[in-house]
């Protein structure tokens, strides 16, 4: 055995507070070590090529880095591991810049102790790697793009031009989203349903695009390569194929109801066309509305309709296809301006939505104004954004711009009109924003700093009156408006809520969808196979949605091309020797693996690696690759070896979805946690037997947290019935020894409970500390106590 | 010229209950602030700026503006900040008081809450009154339970 | 059957310089069957504003000591200012484990001492049962008076402690005036403070000249509050105006329970006296 360790210093990043030159003379002192290097950056090439030299000079073949967390570096330096010959399987990494360096950056010598001892655990399981071979999958090329809008519409064409297979999915009747009901686009006022419409119109056109419109997703399964969806096609009661869209119907609908293209400022009939610009151009019939679905049959359209095309019997359909990539561009809604009271929405007609005025300009340049517009114009910034009081904190982003937009677009058609723009901070920051900031100013637009308090209209005359501090005047304003518009911001749409439940995505705190890395990852999630783009992922401008859109289909090409993908072969199996074939194990397996003939045997096709089967073998012949029964007992081992008398150990097992990118994005807040605890990756906290919990006790722990992913967004939702139940046996069996039962403790997690993890660990030590130590005698043998798992 | 004196500054020190340093000065609470629209020189914005900055002129003062708020919480429900605007006015006023410069009625008052009790002294008319409308009894106790409660403290 | 338990917290104001307002709700929360329970050491709340200025660490000695009276039973206030100053000093208690850690040791408390639900008057009034019992109890005809309300700042702010309607466009004085048959009149500024807590008294006059000018304009009979602070600015008020500026409004202020019992045909006339501007049209 020749064991090779690289200690990294990040830059300083590491070696500011970790004493690197310490953990390298620990490293040296470990049996097996023949090799101990530091670095500054061991993720350059250099550095890189330091861990080359040392596999093909010095005969290296097991490789231990501490550096930054996995999540980071391992694919690149398992490659290089692979690329030096050896398996990439043989590669461990201590995580001491989240781990050590970040959290406990107040406590050097601390810090210090505990990389010592991380790089101590990735020695002693790096001795008990087996050199295996990655796995690879096959992978089609058929893809679901979530979501219509135009975010929908760039990623559909771009993966069909490559000659992809795209089922592009709309939950309305037409596609185009939000940007088919805006007049023109910041900053260079192009019309923007006149750009947009040839794209709509490319997407049926496309023979690798099958456009889904009308058409709700209702259950998503499965994984890269091979996930099954279904879809409702909701009743449209007017044939697609032949409508010829004259329109007769609508002439003879007796229905009036509120257009929602239009924002409620028009009307339509119960059997309408979605849109001017609609594709499908087709009409559809609104069963909410409609007369002819109830007993007092109408059935007016029907019966002028040339073609034939209305089918009042019409029914949901599901329809069911298998993909391999999924991108999902869900886009926003806009923030609900009747929860934010004080500026009245519901008591004045004069009070609107940008999106009303969008509609109110569109109408207005086509010389058919709805409705007057006025010549005092105001328009309120940051309406449901930066906003603590609606839940709201982030800025979304546009509402600068279009405000900008709308307002010198108010002034320019009517030079006589006064527009203001009350704002509290004007972000101009795109290409051209400034630009077009001033040219607002220089068309007569006046910008005022300050928020608006308040909004009150005059039931008589209608009249809106503000009141307002201009900040910069320190005035106080109290001013009257012929209308008011509400720069209302932007929200995760509820379809973008329903598919983060399907697909079981992460959200940042502001509800959008979290990407896997906000620089290098922006927009694939943690989900394999699975891409976001546009408002779906957070705020943003047409150019910049359209920019992701293109760079989510270039990353699901990139995974498709090669027509299979590689996976790490953490694989249950059985030891042959040990299993009595008693059948106990299969049936904990939530995905059907464990096969029972003489002795149990695992489908490794099938196997998704939880571990959550190995607690119920009774023999412990149950074992998996990467996270062996010797492997994690060896870890657990090392990590007491530093413990002195009177300090506690707190072992953390970490789930490899979750907890252990909660305790990364922990240790980049520079949130402060006990340094006593040590962290030891597992794939899911299902693998952590009772055996292993009660060793570690044996051993010297004087306190065991599994942290585990919320079950709603765990890939294996099954895990925390196994954990709760091994938990509860153990806590069992410390109590017939007299050891508080609280000791063993689990939570669920979703990647930015942040503050929750931290007071959960420290709230375990600080239980330990107050529980004082456990004696050896109580401790002595504990791993041989019988434990009882209780279904 | 001001001498900025971030962070540390024992003014901010004080008032950081109130977390005047998350304000980004937008002004939703001057807008509409009863104090602000009917007196010349208060305007809580400025004052949250000044605090967070250390800049105490006229604040910790005979005359300070602070005793024109009239805590209506109206700022308190619009902040977006998530400055808790009528924390930083008590925080200061606290200080006054231990400046011994706070208007007559705040000393007033506070002395016949610590010595009766409530914030005014029974009278017998008062007495009369409340036998006539049948109302209990007021104890007579209170003072000493107030001693007994901020005693030690304060 | 309406029935329910508080302790009764008349607060200072009530209790030494209108008594008759005390009278008034306890007379008619017997009339809805609300059973109050007198406790005899309830002190000062301590006022959320004058007192609070003056030290914010005894303002939460003396509301801890008030919360922690006699059990679990929810407390019922008359004045917003004590039903607020009880409920923000809870949310203190309940958020700032130091400053709670420190009260609860000064008040030798158990260290989980529950802290009770405090509401104001008006809040058990607006309830959707008790509501339905006064329009039931109405015996005198009220359609033809002209009602303003003024809900002040403390009974529905700050929101994050009271949580009782909304803190912005609150409804529940109107519904209790309406139940009682009268008409209620909107007017401008309607959410404006009574500027009584001002403790600079310019601006204090200056507000309530302000409210008193929007008032007229509407042209309503009287005035209901819901908190005798708000009561005395615009009664007693009245009275220094005219004589300082010499304004006559001349507007009568009821507190809202003393409305009610005029609409149950129970008008004390008893206590007209002690109000400095007679509601002579409901004599």
């Amino acid at each position: 055995m020749r064991i090779g360790v690289y200690v990294c210093h990040c830059g300083g990043n590491i070696s500011d507070t970790v004493d690197v030159q310490a953990v390298a003379s620990f490293a040296e002192n470990q049996p097996d070590v023949v090799l101990v290097r530091d670095y500054s950056h061991m993720c350059s090439e250099v550095g890189q090529k330091m861990i080359w030299d040392g596999i093909t000079d010095h005969k290296l073949d097991r490789v231990v880095i501490a550096a930054c967390s996995p999540q980071f570096h391992e694919n690149t330096f398992m490659a290089t591991v692979e690329k030096a010959g050896l398996s990439p399987y043989v590669l461990e990494i201590a995580n001491i810049r989240e781990q050590c360096a970040w959290p406990h950056f107040d406590l050097p010598e601390a810090a210090t102790e505990k990389a010592k001892d991380l790089v101590g655990m990735s020695i002693a399981k790096a001795r008990l790697d087996e050199a295996l071979a990655k796995r690879t999958m096959p992978i089609g090329k058929r893809v679901l793009v979530v979501g219509g809008g135009i975010a929908g519409i760039q990623a559909s064409l771009d993966l069909a031009d490559a000659g992809f297979k795209v089922y592009l999915v709309e939950k309305e009747p037409t596609i185009g989203g939000k940007m088919a009901k805006l007049s023109r686009t910041f900053p260079t006022e192009d019309c923007a349903a006149c750009i947009l419409s040839p794209k709509m119109a490319d997407v049926p056109a496309n023979p690798n695009i099958e456009l889904l419109t009308f058409t709700e997703i209702e259950e998503i399964t499965g994984y890269l390569g091979n996930y099954e969806v279904t879809v409702v096609k909701k009743p449209r009661y007017v044939d697609t194929e032949k409508c010829t869209a004259c329109g007769k119907c609508t002439e003879v609908c007796p229905v009036v109801v509120p257009n929602e293209y239009e924002e409620g400022l028009t009307s339509r009939k119960a059997i309408y066309l979605p849109s001017p610009i609609a594709v499908p151009h087709s009409f559809i019939l609104d069963d909410q509305a409609c007369l002819g679905l109830f007993p007092m049959a109408c059935e007016r359209c029907s019966e002028v309709c040339e073609p034939n095309a209305i089918n009042y019997d019409d029914t949901p359909e599901r329809v069911k296809f298998t993909v391999d990539t999924i991108i999902v561009a869900t886009g926003f809604d806009i923030f609900d301006a009747r929860g934010k009271k004080v500026y009245g929405i519901e008591h004045s007609r004069n009070v609107i939505t940008a999106l009303d005025m969008e509609r109110l300009i569109v109408h207005a340049s086509e010389g058919k104004p709805l409705r007057p517009i006025g010549k005092r114009i105001a328009f309120i910034q940051c309406v449901g954004s930066r906003d603590e009081q609606v839940g709201n904190e982030h800025c979304s982003r546009i509402c600068c711009m279009y405000a900008t937009k709308l307002s010198q677009l108010l002034k320019r058609s009517d030079p006589s009109r006064d527009v203001y723009v009350f704002y509290t901070d004007l972000r101009a920051y795109g290409k051209g924003f400034e630009e077009y900031y001033k040219r607002a100013q220089r068309t007569g637009v006046k910008f005022i700093r300050g928020r608006v308090a308040e909004v009150n209209s005059s039931s008589s005359d209608g009249k809106v009156t503000l009141k307002v501090e201009d900040t910069l005047t320190r005035q106080i304003i109290e001013a009257d408006f012929d209308l008011v518009v509400l720069s209302v911001g932007l929200l995760p749409g509820e379809g973008t809520k329903q598919i983060a439940r399907i697909l079981k995505l992460a959200e940042s705190p502001d509800g959008f969808l979290q990407e896997a890395h906000p620089k290098f990852r922006p927009v694939d999630t943690l989900a394999d196979g699975v891409f976001i783009c546009g408002c779906a992922q957070g705020p943003k401008d047409i150019p910049d949605t359209v920019a992701q859109a293109s760079a989510a289909s270039s990353r699901a090409i990139r995974l498709m091309n090669k027509g299979e993908y590689d996976i790490a072969p953490v694989i249950a199996f059985v030891h042959d020797d040990l299993c009595n074939g008693c059948g106990e194990c299969i049936g904990h397996c939530p995905f059907g693996a464990l096969v029972l003939t003489q002795t149990a045997s695992v489908n490794e096709a099938v196997c998704r690696g939880c571990g959550s089967c190995i607690s119920s073998c009774p023999t412990d012949a149950l074992d998996l690759h990467c996270y062996t029964n010797e492997q994690l007992l060896a870890v657990v081992r090392a990590s007491m070896d530093s413990k002195q008398e009177g300090e506690i150990r707190i072992l953390v097992f970490a789930d490899d979805q979750t907890t252990y990118r909660l305790a990364d994005n922990v240790g980049t807040g520079k949130l402060s946690y006990s340094s006593q605890t040590r962290i030891i990756r597992v794939p899911s906290g299902a693998r952590v037997t009772p055996k292993l919990m009660l060793q570690a006790f044996e051993l010297g722990a004087d306190g065991i947290f599994i942290g585990e992913s919320e079950e709603k967004s765990s890939p294996y939702p099954h895990s925390v019935a196994t954990i709760k139940k091994n938990v509860a046996a153990v806590r069992d069996a410390l109590s017939k020894r007299n050891i508080e039962p609280e000791r063993i403790r689990y939570a669920e997690f979703v990647t930015v409970m942040l503050g929750a993890f931290v007071n959960q660990l420290n709230g375990l030590c600080d239980f330990a500390r107050s529980c004082g130590p456990i004696s050896a005698d109580q401790r002595r043998g504990l791993a041989h106590d019988q434990v009882e798992l209780k279904q | 010229m001001y001498v900025l004196r971030h962070g540390q500054n024992p003014l901010y020190q004080a008032v950081r209950l109130g977390l005047p340093n998350l304000c980004y000065t937008c002004g939703i609470c001057v807008g509409d602030c009863p104090a602000a629209r009917f007196s010349d020189d208060f305007n809580p914005r400025q004052i949250f700026l000044r605090v967070s900055l250390g800049i105490a002129d006229g604040l910790i003062a005979e005359q300070s503006p602070i005793w024109k708020c009239t805590t209506c919480y109206t700022c308190a429900e619009r902040c977006p900040a998530g400055v808790k605007p009528v924390e930083v006015i008590i925080a200061l006023r606290n200080m006054c008081f231990q400046e011994g410069i706070v208007p007559h009625q705040v000393s007033k008052i506070h002395q016949a809450v610590v010595t009766k009790g409530i914030v005014s002294a029974l009278t017998e008319t008062i007495l009369r009154r409340r036998r006539e409308l049948g109302l209990p009894e007021v104890s007579e106790d209170l003072g000493a339970i107030v001693k007994s409660v901020i005693g030690e403290d304060g | 059957m309406v029935e329910k338990r508080y302790k009764f917290f008349p607060g200072c104001l009530a209790r030494v310089k209108l008594p008759h307002i005390e009278k008034s709700v306890r007379t008619v929360l017997e009339a809805v069957r609300v059973e109050l329970v007198d406790v005899n050491e309830f002190t000062c709340c301590p006022d959320p504003v004058v007192f609070r200025s003056a030290s914010r660490l005894e303002w939460l000695l003396l509301a801890g000591h008030n919360l922690s009276l006699d059990g679990g039973d929810p407390i019922l206030t008359l004045c917003p200012g004590c039903a607020s100053s009880l409920a923000e000093a809870s949310f203190v208690l309940k958020n700032e484990m130091e400053t709670a850690r420190r009260v609860t040791e000064a008040l030798k408390l158990n260290h989980e001492f529950i802290i009770p639900q405090v509401s104001h008057f008006l809040k058990v009034l607006a309830g959707e049962e008790i509501l339905e019992s006064i329009k039931g109890m109405v015996k005198r005809d009220l359609s033809g008076l002209r009602v303003a309300t003024h809900y002040g700042c403390h009974l529905v702010r700050p929101s994050f402690a009271v949580g009782f309607d909304d803190p912005e466009k609150p409804k529940s004085l109107d519904d209790v005036v309406a139940a009682t048959g009268a008409m209620v009149v909107e007017y401008e500024d309607k959410m404006l403070c009574c500027g009584r807590p001002a403790i600079d008294e310019e601006t204090s006059r200056a507000i309530l000249e302000h409210k008193l000018e929007c008032l007229r304009d509407a042209s309503c009979d009287i005035l209901v509050v819901a908190c005798p602070f708000c009561f005395e600015q615009f009664d007693l008020g009245q009275v220094v105006l005219a004589r300082k500026k010499g304004r006559d409004y001349n507007l009568p202020i009821l507190y809202v329970s003393q409305l009610i019992e005029i609409g149950m045909g129970m008008s004390g006339e008893a206590s007209w006296k002690y109000h400095r501007i007679k509601p002579h049209k409901l004599l």
